[in-house]
């Protein structure tokens, strides 16, 4: 074939229109490497943003920007969420407020000196002060364990006080982090409910091996979108490692992320979009930081 | 200018959110005045919009400098997107009756446009009015009709051969025009 036929199906393919079974056989074309054609198709593209910028200017309407922010910040959320680390609140808050049990002691000793009963003015007299003495003693004592009781009183409340604060800002960091995460959640199933819609992505079925022959997986794929990976029943990874993606193109793995299950073996991930047709998509068991080429054993892949 | 806008992708693909906001003020009316061109209804275009830069965002890293200007890989995403949401219009109104409202139908139809299209004075000007008609016409039905070859010769009722030669010539003189404005 001269490479007259692949300058009109480039052309064709640059304008989108390209299709049945001359679309498959120019993305052979392409994928075999024919830097003719590549040349074509950037200028094309170049060519056709020019068009593009030739027509009437339309102001974006403002609310898509903010939609937009809001969901950049729900995935900065999402990033953060995956760092927090669960707090005993209680043991915490305990150990911070630092009370203890003990008890004031009020009790004041009272004993007046004994003295000759003859002298009964000195006796009177000595009893009058002796009375003083202990009405003093014991005002003193009480005043001194009101003193100490509201201390002690203070300072429980206080410290309950600090606790229930506290415990208060455990519980609205755990909140804010789950509602962080439902949110990452709800946006995660709307992109994929969003990607389900395109009618240019596929489902790929990916089946357990090795190590985790129960397991299961489904991927909703478009080449120049990525993908939404849904897996069931793979046992969580082990300590220190986690699952990753990978996109197989011409025997060569490209890393699409690490993931991590949850509990009950279920997982949704995001795969980057990849450069070109994807011929198989694998998981691997990996160091939980991912690596660039796969190391570990496969656990899902997809059947061709 | 180029330099520039590759510089906020390469930031974007770095995670940098700070970029995402100059990245959008600068090209999102370009974007959004082909999806309109394409969709016609204000909401999908919307719709679209969002998500043609939420996957920029997320596939920042796949731009390569080397290969296009950061418009043309913008534009290409854009179109594909909004062409998807045409086509996706378009079979839904085949399956289903027709929407009642006589007003929306004509609108949400690409194909009730096409017609409408090629006699668009607002875009048959410029590189596209330098193109003869019959080029011009095969370009505007595939790049912002969304047809595929196919059928613009079952519409035009002309052999798919006439079409292809169309379409490449005429795209040679878009390029020719390119290579003029930006030698």
């Amino acid at each position: 074939m001269s490479h007259e036929t692949w300058d009109a199906q480039a052309a064709a393919y640059a304008l989108g229109a390209l299709d049945g079974e001359e679309l498959a056989e120019f993305e052979r074309h392409l994928a075999e490497g024919c830097g003719q054609c590549d040349f074509a198709l950037a200028q094309s593209a170049e060519a056709l943003a020019l068009l593009a910028g030739e027509l009437p200017p339309a102001p974006p309407p403002r609310q898509v920007r903010e939609a937009l922010e809001r969901r950049l910040a729900i995935e900065q959320a999402r990033r953060g969420s995956g760092r927090h680390r669960p707090v005993a609140p209680l043991a915490v808050a305990r150990a911070l407020a630092g009370v203890s049990g003990h008890e004031p002691d009020g009790r004041v000793g009272a004993a007046a000196p004994a003295r000759g009963a003859d002298i009964r003015r000195d006796a009177a007299r000595e009893l009058r002060r002796t009375w003083w003495r202990w009405t003093a003693g014991v005002a003193a004592a009480t005043i001194i364990g009101a003193f100490l009781a509201g201390g002690f009183v203070t300072m429980h409340y206080e410290g309950r006080l600090g606790q229930l604060t506290r415990q208060a800002l455990v519980q609205r960091d755990q909140l804010r982090g789950e509602i962080a995460a439902l949110q990452a959640h709800e946006a995660a199933y709307r992109d994929l409910v969003e990607l389900l819609r395109d009618p240019a992505a596929r489902v790929v079925a990916l089946r357990g091996t090795g190590p985790a022959p129960g397991a299961r997986g489904r991927l909703v794929w478009r080449d120049d979108a990525g993908g939404r990976l849904l897996v069931d029943n793979l046992p969580p990874a082990p300590e220190g490692r986690a699952y990753e993606a990978w996109t197989i193109r011409a025997g060569t793995p490209r890393p699409a992320g690490v993931f991590r299950v949850d509990a009950s073996g279920n997982a949704l991930h995001a795969l980057p979009p990849a450069p070109g047709p994807v011929d198989v998509f694998a998981v691997t068991l990996e160091p939980s930081a991912g690596v660039a080429a796969p190391t570990g054993p496969i656990v899902l892949a997809s059947t061709r | 200018m180029a330099e520039e806008g590759a510089e906020l992708i390469a930031r974007m693909a770095a995670g940098d959110r700070s970029a995402f906001g100059p990245f959008y003020d600068r090209y999102a009316p370009l974007v959004h005045g082909l999806i309109v061109r394409i969709v016609r209804d204000h909401a999908d275009a919307a719709e679209v919009l969002q998500e043609v830069f939420w996957q920029t965002w997320q596939a920042a890293g796949s731009y390569d400098p080397t290969r296009g200007s950061p418009e043309a890989w913008l534009v290409m995403r854009a179109r594909a997107r909004a062409i998807d949401r045409v086509r996706s219009v378009r079979r839904r109104s085949e399956t289903f009756v027709a929407p009642l409202d006589e007003e929306l139908a004509p609108a949400r139809s690409p194909a009730a446009d096409l017609a409408g299209a090629v006699a668009d004075r607002s875009i048959v000007q410029g590189l596209l009015a330098r193109l003869p008609d019959h080029q011009r016409e095969v370009i505007q039905l595939a790049y912002f009709g969304g047809l595929t070859q196919t059928e613009i010769a079952e519409r035009l009722k002309q052999p798919l051969g006439t079409v292809k030669t169309r379409m490449r010539t005429g795209l040679e003189r878009l390029r020719e025009a390119l290579r003029a404005e930006r030698p």
